[in-house]
């Protein structure tokens, strides 16, 4: 038995007969606890930064027992904690908790945010730039856009959304339901330059969004969501989008 | 003890372990990044921890660029886990992304280990001072210089029990700085938490430790812990530093001259203002230094 396998044993599992492999013969080895405090306390420390709606709703003391199942069954595996919580989402979806599934699908909303808020920087399109590609009468061969980097469209439902906004925003919140949930509705997270933004769409705009996920063609996408929608303000949305710092031109294509 | 016989004695010429003059300086928290970029103080430096910025873009690293660009930044690691031997590659790469970026002073790591069998242990957990465990660290620190392409400065860790032990602690961390050509960063506060919790002489420590191998030091708050009290003292970073610390650490610029200092604070963050207050009798040691070794030197 290895020294570090005697303390990952002892910090992961209070396995104390081998730490005589690592500290000297006679010594108080609950001192040892140290470690695996410290341990469960930096992870969880990072778990309640990274969900705090989570922690919000069920309180401290029962997020700290849902947090140290959660690190116990998926330590953290690189050597940091920036970034760490990746598997929190699905994990929760899976456990006997009277809250789900409301309570997973506010922690995807926050695990989205934080993806946002520490993804690759974005260089949106702005307004100006592409009315410049319109005076220069170059709308015909338009670049390609997409959507920035650091934006994703997420489905879950309309009362986590709704919880999970006036959450974010620090409004009050008092006698939620937590045991159900209303149908389905997307929401879009992206950080243009330095602030996470959030906000529901509805159907026409998330279509369209979809397509511009899909196709980076501007074209097909007013075309394809048109025959879906054929309702739907086309410019509007697409002066939202620009206006919101969501757009970019495709430097890949 | 025996000769090690898998690696070469690297050290040819005296080290310069900083790239820039600087005097004491200060753990940089995203808080303070405004105030960082603003002070004016003479000499100051900052450090942070490289890991918490293994981040693809955002504000944190945005604000880390801008003091960057003002001011001297040393890298100081918490994850590499020296002690497990040959680093991971993921984490060597997003270090040197982040090198590239910020281009510090120095880089420094840590005399332990934190990762085994997959799992990232988020803390500086001990090594033995046995052979195997320095044959182990000494691959650990040179493929972590090659990943780099740096020589680094290797911290004392601060002891809660005794560790099995072939050697002194000093001898083991100057048999790794001989064969890998590292420096040390001496941590006062670790010293004389070990000195506390394991009974070892904190100054017979330091005198052990040649001056040109000690890079930078650290000082930093402890407090008891909750169960044992002062019999066990606890590295955490999170108040001020305890005036024995203090002492100790002029102590430690008799025998080294003028290095870096830097103060540490990592929890309860106070106002930049008060770090700062804090951080000029670290300043005032580091100028004394000066004079004391030149007495000192005089007497000899």
């Amino acid at each position: 038995m290895s020294y570090q396998q005697a303390l990952s044993q002892f910090i992961l599992h209070k396995t104390t007969t081998n730490l005589s492999v690592l500290f000297e013969e006679g010594v108080e080895t609950s001192i040892a606890s140290i470690y695996r405090n410290g341990f469960f306390r930096s992870c969880r420390e990072v778990i309640s930064s990274t969900f705090p709606t989570v922690q919000f709703l069920i309180g401290e003391d029962r997020f700290k027992e849902i947090a140290h199942a959660f690190i116990q069954e998926n330590p953290p595996a690189k050597g940091t904690l920036t970034g760490y919580g990746d598997k929190f989402p699905q994990w929760l979806a899976l456990q006997k908790v009277e809250e789900n599934p409301l309570l997973s699908q506010l922690s995807s909303l926050d695990w989205a945010w934080i993806s946002c808020l520490y993804g690759h920087d974005a260089i949106p399109l702005t307004a100006e730039y592409f009315q410049s590609l319109i005076v220069q009468n170059v709308t015909d061969t338009l670049p390609s856009i997409s959507l920035i980097k650091n934006a994703q469209l997420l489905l879950s439902s309309k009362n986590a959304i709704s919880l999970w906004l006036n959450l974010k925003k620090g409004a009050t919140v008092k006698n939620v339901d937590l045991s159900s949930i209303d149908e389905a509705q997307s929401i879009l997270i992206w950080r243009p330059y330095f602030e996470v933004f959030a906000r529901p769409t509805q159907d026409g705009e998330t279509c369209f969004i979809e397509e511009i996920i899909h196709n980076k063609d501007l074209s097909r996408a007013s075309e394809n969501t048109l025959i879906k929608y054929p309702n739907f303000n086309l410019p509007e949305h697409f002066s939202a989008l620009l206006q919101n710092g969501l757009l970019s031109i495709n430097r890949e294509s | 003890m025996e000769s090690l016989p898998t690696h070469q004695l690297k050290r040819e010429t005296k080290p310069v372990w900083f790239k820039h003059k600087v005097a004491a300086g200060l753990s940089l928290k995203p808080q303070h990044f405004n105030e960082a970029v603003e002070c004016a103080v003479d000499g100051i430096w900052f450090e942070v921890h490289p890991e918490n910025y293994f981040m693809a873009g955002g504000p944190r690293l945005a604000g880390l660029q801008r003091v960057a660009e003002r001011h001297p930044i040393a890298l100081h690691g918490v994850g590499a886990s020296l002690g497990s031997g040959a680093p991971d590659a993921e984490h060597l790469g997003r270090l040197m992304a982040l090198i590239k970026l910020i281009n510090p002073v120095t880089v420094s790591e840590h005399a332990v280990w934190s990762s085994f069998n997959g799992i990232y242990f988020a803390d500086l957990l001990p090594l033995p001072r046995t052979k195997v465990a320095l044959l182990r660290l000494i691959e650990g620190v040179e493929r972590f210089q090659d990943g780099i392409g740096r020589t680094i400065l290797l911290e004392n860790p601060s002891n809660y029990l005794p560790v099995k032990s072939e050697m002194d602690e000093p001898d083991f961390l100057m048999e790794v700085a001989q064969r890998t050509g590292c420096g040390l960063l001496l941590d006062v506060n670790n010293i004389y938490i070990s000195a506390r919790n394991t009974g070892i002489d904190a100054k017979k420590y330091i005198r052990a430790l040649p001056p040109e191998l000690i890079g930078e030091i650290h000082i930093a708050g402890h407090q008891n812990d909750i169960q044992y009290g002062d019999k066990l003292l606890i590295d955490s970073h999170d108040r001020e530093v305890a005036y024995p610390v203090w002492d100790l650490l002029d102590f430690a610029l008799q025998h080294t001259g003028q290095v870096p200092i830097l103060l540490e604070r990592d929890a309860e963050i106070p106002k930049f203002s008060t770090l700062l207050d804090e951080m000029s009798r670290a300043k005032h040691a580091f100028a004394s230094a000066v004079c004391s070794r030149s007495l000192k030197n005089a007497e000899t």
